[in-house]
């Protein structure tokens, strides 16, 4: 809370700053007296994106840019989600199923929400996901295409911050069954194992739908 | 008699308000709004407004507040989008850029946080955060002097100082970009981030993962070698560290931002990472330069008019 008031208060602080101290220029102003404007702003601006940044605390558009800044262990988990189909065989999602919604951005909601939801809302939750994961089967089947992406700009297209591999560009890949549930993973692995081994992974089951 | 000024007071005057150029200044409005138009034409702000309330449960009144994002509105966001989507083709024309870049830059404070708000406020390293602070301060520069459907016949003659501060600025805030991920390496886990293990770590875990991994070879090749790992740690930190001398220091370019580009391709390669604010680098290209050489260039291929004698 304190974070959101202080991000927008730094914000609005920037947008203001640079109205007021340099966008009027009366032709009265001496170049000193213009110089010492522009330098108020100038500090400002130089404050509030050195806290964000030396405290590593993100006001965005203030950015701390915390870049695999961590020392990451040998074990590691990450969440898989799978959609399931009438048979109970489990399959793979493509990233851009999820269009608009990014895959980072909603396996980061089911990895740090998603659990805290009443089983209701849970449940409301992933009926819309598989919903959607089939509709982007669907199109992908007929070949044309999965998500939106590339709508403006083809293959010139920004890629997410994180690369996913488009698994249902060749329409033989994609599932031919019908999605009717979901399942939530955690993997867990040992980083050095895996090397040697790609089969050791342990998976946790965390959620699935139908219960 | 003049008073004396203070030694830091002349030491930003000379950093800040040297003579600069209205070229450099044009191009880096150039490259931010058709940077922030790449990335705004690549996503579909509009349609995550349109997800399932459910999915908005976590986001308190004030997150949405701070953002003035009402969810359930995709017409409306979706008009936002195209008129951010206008806005940023005319910053990039360089028409009326005082109103222009400000409109872009707080149609981008609303709509680039929608990308990732359902979980955090901070949209960061989606693309747009240099860019919306970038636009503020183009909104207040005489960014379109040059370059522009409308240039400015006496640009550059008498006000030289007011093209140097806002260029620097936004090439601070690419620059910041190294310097803090630097500096939380150091916060967060110390000197000891710098070991082959944890670039090993790393490198396994973007390889390994298969709904990340796009490219493995490069990455597992590196990975098995761990005095490289070991130097390309000791090499990423030193250059995140450093990178901030291209501010201060023209020459420093020249080597830096070249190397910039190979970081940022080695990292994409073996750790598939894509760096979505890579092209904001050409705001350090000296573009006056360029375009003085690209005009000789052109002027030494035009043939002499031959004297025929009568």
């Amino acid at each position: 809370m304190v974070t959101d008031v202080v991000a927008l208060v730094c914000f609005v602080g920037f947008v203001l700053g640079a109205l007021v101290f340099c966008g009027y220029r009366p032709p009265s102003l001496a170049t000193w007296q213009r110089k010492s404007c522009v330098s108020l702003f100038l500090l400002y601006a130089l404050g509030a994106s050195f806290s964000a940044g030396l405290a590593q605390h993100d006001i965005w558009p203030f950015v701390a840019w915390p870049l695999v800044a961590a020392r990451l262990p040998a074990s590691v988990s990450q969440p898989r989600l799978v959609a399931v189909d009438a048979r109970g065989n489990e399959h793979a999602i493509d990233y851009r199923a999820w269009w608009p919604l990014s895959f980072d951005e909603l396996i980061s909601w089911m990895n740090q929400d998603f659990a805290e939801l009443p089983p209701e809302t849970q449940d409301r939750a992933a009926r819309w996901l598989v919903a959607k994961a089939d509709s982007a089967r669907v199109s992908a089947r007929r070949g044309e295409g999965v998500g939106h992406y590339d709508r403006f700009l083809g293959p010139f297209a920004a890629p997410l911050f994180l690369l996913h591999p488009k698994i249902w560009s060749d329409s033989t890949r994609v599932p031919a069954d019908s999605f009717v549930g979901l399942k939530f993973y955690q993997e867990t692995w040992n980083l050095e194992s895996r090397a040697h081994d790609s089969t050791v992974v342990r998976r946790r089951l965390v959620y699935r739908y139908p219960p | 008699m003049t008073p004396q000024r203070h030694i830091i007071w002349e030491w930003w005057d000379r950093f800040w308000f040297a003579p600069g150029s209205p070229r450099n200044l044009a191009a880096a409005r150039i490259v931010i709004a058709v940077h922030a138009l790449w990335i705004v034409l690549s996503r579909d702000y509009g349609g995550v407004s349109g997800l399932p309330a459910d999915l908005w449960s976590g986001v308190t009144t004030l997150d949405k507040v701070r953002y003035a994002i009402v969810p359930g509105h995709v017409a409306l966001e979706r008009a936002l989008v195209a008129l951010a989507v206008a806005a940023l083709v005319a910053v990039a024309l360089g028409v009326a850029p005082r109103i222009t870049c400000l409109v872009a830059a707080l149609l981008l404070y609303h709509l680039a946080p929608l990308e990732t708000i359902i979980w955090t406020t901070s949209a960061y390293e989606r693309g747009l955060e240099i860019s919306t602070l970038s636009l503020v301060v183009l909104s207040v520069a005489p960014c379109a002097d040059v370059w522009s459907v409308r240039p400015r016949a006496s640009a550059g003659r008498e006000t030289m100082w007011e093209y140097t501060w806002p260029l620097l600025l936004v090439q601070l805030f690419v620059a910041q970009v190294y310097l803090f991920s630097g500096w939380s390496k150091l916060v967060h886990v110390g000197v000891r981030w710098v070991s082959a293990e944890n670039l090993r770590h790393w490198l396994l875990l973007f390889t390994q993962e298969d709904q990340i991994a796009v490219f493995h070879g490069m990455g597992r090749w590196l990975a098995a070698h761990p005095l490289l790992c070991l130097l390309v740690a000791i090499g990423s930190l030193i250059f995140d560290l450093t990178f901030i001398v291209v501010v201060f220091w023209k020459r420093a370019r020249k080597l830096y931002v070249p190397l910039a580009v190979a970081f940022h391709l080695g990292i994409l390669f073996t750790m598939n990472i894509a760096f979505l604010n890579l092209p904001q680098l050409l705001v350090f290209l000296d573009w006056e330069w360029l375009s003085e050489r690209l005009r000789r260039n052109r002027r030494a291929a035009v043939p002499e008019p031959v004297a025929v004698a009568p």
